[in-house]
């Protein structure tokens, strides 16, 4: 039988995500050695296909079918490449919100971690590394605009968004991964940082579970996989002389430690931020294929809700127009003259994740009353800031609504009782919470510090270990408490690293 | 390897065979409803756009997606097919496949079924339409028709024009009640 690959460094990482790529970047910049483990492919940003269905193969997780299993599936987007989901988001950037960071210090054991001088400290070095900025009227792109015409004549408190991609030119195609290598997602920073620190990875290698030697995370094991097919074509071994960090989304960190006989508190509250999304046909050329993918946003954090300008690729913009036939190819006929706003709501609901079958999660999840409500009313907001922005016609894609609304007064039918959640459209691609950070042993599969309970050097460093959803978009945060546990890991083994 | 680890890789194997294994017959439904999407029209406005023979490959599309789905994603697809193209007998009592309409017939099918009450029928048809979306605005020709890349230089620039945006100073945004600091490190001119 072939000999598994094998190798071995101080810190091993599964996952370069937001937060498994901080933790190296972090890890290897103390001189120690890094290991990071990836399923996905390594994609420079010149070799990414043009075309939608062979880019989104290549770095979408099975291109975005992971659903919930509830009667009506609601999919999960996920990134599979090296950089995780940050190679396929659109870099949009939001500090921890106070009140957030405040329940979880005080409620969920977070206070040292999250020290306010310190986040900060951690904040600002993100933003100078990563090249925050706030999009630049140069990009701000058609679909943009009119949610700023929009937002401006309802009085709304909108603003361009901030994102880690100062250098975008505005091809609007950040879900196939930036072409430019301008925003900076982990695989344009934070991984060439860490490989130039000395770090090692091992892309298309599957971890499938952490061994451990009694109570001590000592190795990863899984499989390597054929970079066209995906097929198994060997074994690997990682082994940690300090710990073993998972890393590998609030999806998938579960499953990892679940079939590695980690149980406790594991994949048992899922939390995300659905969203749905509103079309708007303009009687004059909107241009939705140049600019930032998302630029212009309307935070409503009192209501659970932020509002965003989004851009699709023409393949999924014709998906969204309703009909078939005659009807249809008119709107493809002029495929420049839409736009398309979406909610994304902070939901109360508590789902689970669990393994299912054929190696899959089995995501239990169901929108709650009170988030159906705030669902219904925030998309019947985008459709009167459609109709504010000069839309002749919207698309509120609800099912048991006109498809084509032509007054903003029809907005008013989407929340009527009959309006039922299955008329929806929603999809999730923040996801949080499912093995998380807790004073409580019995509720919490990690201590404080990101450690997995009972268990020595085995940490949780992305999504998963938020202890709640926190509306805003979260990819900061996520590299924020990273950055923070990677730190306090590294002090704690400082000296006996210089020793080593 | 165990006895168990076998048994569980032949049966991936058997399910992953009956998901993929799409028949002859299949496909020529599938292509049958994924071409009456967007129906090619010899004349009219709806020329400009529709497919010509040979510009679009819906069937390599709908292989290629059904490759990278889920196992069960994979099944949903070959669901829809069925679904669909027995539709004209669940939903109107005919004896006869879709394939068997004419194609204004079929088109009209598929707006009944994009629209029908049954979220399971809806998403189905939703998936289809994804796929013929996919393969259509793929061709590099039909996108180029579709007008989506050729935003006028008028629109860039008006798009792309100084315009006081609001300033993110040391602002503050409730949230939850609380307060977001979104630190503003360059200041518009
Ligand atoms: C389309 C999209 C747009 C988004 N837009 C934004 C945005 O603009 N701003 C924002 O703040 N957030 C955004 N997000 C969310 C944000 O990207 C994620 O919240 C964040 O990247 C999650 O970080 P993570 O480290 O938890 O996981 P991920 O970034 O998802 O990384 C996990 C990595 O682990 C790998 N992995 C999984 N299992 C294994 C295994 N068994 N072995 C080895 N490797 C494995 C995966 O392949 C992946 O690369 C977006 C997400 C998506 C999908
Ligand atoms: S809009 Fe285009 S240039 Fe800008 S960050 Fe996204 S992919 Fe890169």
């Amino acid at each position: 039988m072939k000999r598994p690959l094998e190798d071995s460094a101080d810190y091993v990482i599964v996952g370069t995500g937001a937060g498994g790529a901080t933790a190296a970047r972090v890890l290897s910049a103390t001189g120690a050695s890094v290991i990071m483990v990836e399923e996905g492919p390594s994609l420079a940003p010149h070799e990414r296909s043009r075309g939608l269905l062979d880019a989104m193969g290549e770095s979408m997780r099975d291109l975005a079918t992971v659903t919930t299993s509830s009667p009506a599936p609601l999919p999960l987007l996920l990134g599979r490449c090296v950089g995780g989901s940050t190679a396929i988001n659109s870099g949009i950037i939001w500090r921890l919100p106070e009140a957030v960071r405040a329940a979880w210090a005080s409620m969920h054991g977070m206070h040292e971690l999250l020290e306010p001088a310190a986040l900060e400290r951690v904040f600002g070095t993100l933003e100078t590394e990563l090249e925050v900025s706030e999009v630049s009227d140069d990009v701000l792109g058609g679909n943009g605009l009119l949610m700023k015409v929009a937002s401006d004549a309802l009085g709304l408190p909108g603003r361009a968004m901030r994102r880690n991609a100062k250098r975008c030119v505005g091809n609007a195609r950040c879900l196939q991964g930036c072409p430019e290598g301008a925003r900076q997602s982990m695989d344009s920073s934070y991984i060439p940082r860490a490989l130039h620190q000395g770090a090692r990875l091992h892309a298309l290698c599957r971890a499938s579970r952490v061994v451990l030697d009694g109570t001590r995370a000592t190795c990863v094991q899984g499989e390597t996989l054929d970079p066209v097919t995906r097929a198994v074509t060997g074994r690997f071994e990682m082994h940690a002389r300090r710990a073993v960090i998972v890393a590998a989304s609030a999806i998938y960190t579960p499953l990892l430690l679940w079939r590695s006989g980690l149980r406790r508190g594991v994949g048992d509250d899922y939390q995300a931020h659905p969203g749905a999304a509103v079309v708007g046909r303009f009687d004059r050329q909107v241009g939705m294929g140049f600019g930032a993918t998302q630029a212009y946003e309307v935070p409503l954090p009192e209501r659970g809700v932020k509002l965003e300008s989004i851009a699709l690729p023409p393949e999924l913009l014709a998906t969204r127009l309703p009909g078939a036939g005659e009807e249809w190819q008119r709107d493809l006929r002029r495929l420049d003259y839409f736009a398309q706003f979406c909610a994304v709501v902070r939901m109360g609901a508590h789902g689970s994740v669990r393994p299912g079958l054929w190696g899959g999660p089995k995501v239990r999840y169901e929108p709650l009353p009170d988030d159906l409500r705030r669902l219904k009313e925030s998309v019947a907001l985008l459709v009167r800031m459609m109709f504010a922005a000069g839309a002749v016609e919207v698309y509120p894609g609800v099912a048991s609504v006109p498809e084509r609304m032509t007054h903003p007064e029809q907005a008013e039918l989407i929340v009527a009782d009959h309006v039922r959640r299955n008329d929806f459209h929603l999809m999730a691609s923040h996801h949080f919470a499912t093995a998380k950070v807790g004073l409580d042993p019995a509720h919490s599969a990690l201590s404080p510090e990101l450690q997995v309970r009972g268990v020595s050097g085995l940490y949780v460093m992305d999504a998963s270990a938020l202890p709640t959803n926190l509306g805003v978009n979260p990819q900061h945060t996520i590299m924020a408490v990273a950055w923070r546990a990677a730190e306090r890991l590294a002090n704690m083994q400082r000296p006996s690293l210089r020793a080593a | 390897m165990t006895g168990q680890k076998l048994r569980g890789q032949l049966w991936q194997l058997s399910v992953k065979q009956e998901v993929y294994g799409v028949t002859r017959l299949e496909e020529a439904w599938a292509l049958d409803l994924l071409a009456a999407f967007a129906p090619p029209a010899n004349e009219g406005p709806n020329a400009q756009l529709s497919a010509l023979p040979g510009e679009v490959d819906y069937l390599k599309t709908l292989r290629r997606m059904r490759a990278l789905s889920t196992p069960l994603a994979a099944f949903g697809l070959r669901a829809a097919v069925w679904l669909l193209a027995w539709a004209p007998l669940w939903l109107d009592g005919r004896w006869l496949t879709s394939s068997r309409l004419q194609l204004s017939e079929r088109c009209g099918l598929l707006r009944r079924l994009l629209a029908h009450k049954s979220f399971a029928v809806r998403e189905l048809s939703l998936l289809l339409k994804l796929v013929a979306s996919m393969a259509l605005l793929g061709a590099p020709t039909v996108r180029a028709r579709s007008g989506y890349d050729n935003v006028e230089p008028r629109v860039r620039a008006e798009s792309g024009m100084r315009r006081k945006l609001p300033v993110l100073t040391e602002e503050s945004n409730a949230a939850d009640g609380g307060e977001t600091r979104q630190t503003r490190h360059s200041v518009a001119p």
